[in-house]
């Protein structure tokens, strides 16, 4: 049964192959380069204070909602306690 | 999925201020969010691989250029709304955080979460960044959660990123 398949066998088709991905990536990169305006060197001072103000915020977040977790667990065993009595 | 060493150099020569930006401006902050929820407690290895971030940043541009060639050319500027979208999504794939806790560390359960959850978290705080606002505190856990347990296809997470940080971004 014959196979017919675009994968490259020699090394020049490789080589090709791999300049082909590459320009097309490259340009990729370089269009959307141009549609960023972000400012990202201010973005990026003051980033300690930011992180510091997050991991208060952040802790609380997670630390309320194991502690509601838990409270729900609790619940639904007594529940479930309940009506099994 | 990953950028081969040869296009970097390539991408870096030609287009390095950018890239190079939004490099160290995601590093930084990795940096910083990492040392400051983990660096105290010994039992705890913090690792950050800048090949990976590398990797977010290029995949990053790469989904800017074929969103605007696809569905959006009348707008000049990519909105921040998009770049968090984008950004947030390739953090989450490529998760270049990891936290690994020792089996007799005594870290606090909280603590334990946020090292399951660190790229999540990290991507969600970096989108907060990049809009400069903060995601009220039931929607920042829900999407720390979808990001972590939702299967998505690619389409799906970009909607529901943009629904969600987009939604924030404008309003």
């Amino acid at each position: 049964m014959p196979l017919y398949t675009d994968l490259p066998t020699t090394d020049a088709e490789r080589q090709k192959m791999l300049n082909r991905a590459l320009t097309d990536r490259t340009r990729c990169v370089a269009i959307g380069n141009q549609f960023d305006n972000f400012d990202y060197s201010t973005a990026k001072n003051g980033i300690n204070d930011f992180v510091e103000a997050s991991f208060q915020r952040i802790t609380s977040i997670i630390t309320e909602t194991m502690e509601s977790f838990d409270g729900s667990a609790t619940q639904a065993t007594r529940s479930d306690h309940n009506n099994l009595r | 999925m990953g950028v081969p060493h040869k296009l970097r150099d390539q991408i870096t020569t030609i287009y390095g201020k950018k890239i190079g930006e939004k490099n160290d401006f995601i590093v930084e902050h990795a940096l910083a969010f990492l040392k400051r929820f983990f660096f105290d407690d010994a039992s705890i290895t913090i690792v950050l691989s800048s090949d990976q971030i590398y990797d977010v940043v290029l995949n990053y541009f790469v989904d800017i250029q074929r969103f605007k060639e696809r569905r959006d050319m009348q707008e000049e500027q990519t909105s921040s709304g998009k770049i968090a979208a984008f950004t947030a999504k390739w953090l989450v794939k490529f998760k270049p955080l990891s936290v690994v806790i020792q089996p007799n560390s005594q870290a606090s359960e909280a603590t334990t979460f946020i090292a399951r959850h660190i790229n999540e978290i990290f991507a969600v705080s970096h989108a907060e960044r990049i809009l400069g606002k903060e995601f009220p505190r039931k929607l920042f856990l829900e999407l720390v959660l979808d990001f972590r347990q939702k299967k998505f296809s690619e389409t799906q997470l970009y909607m529901v990123l943009e629904q969600h940080i987009g939604y924030y971004a404008h309003n």
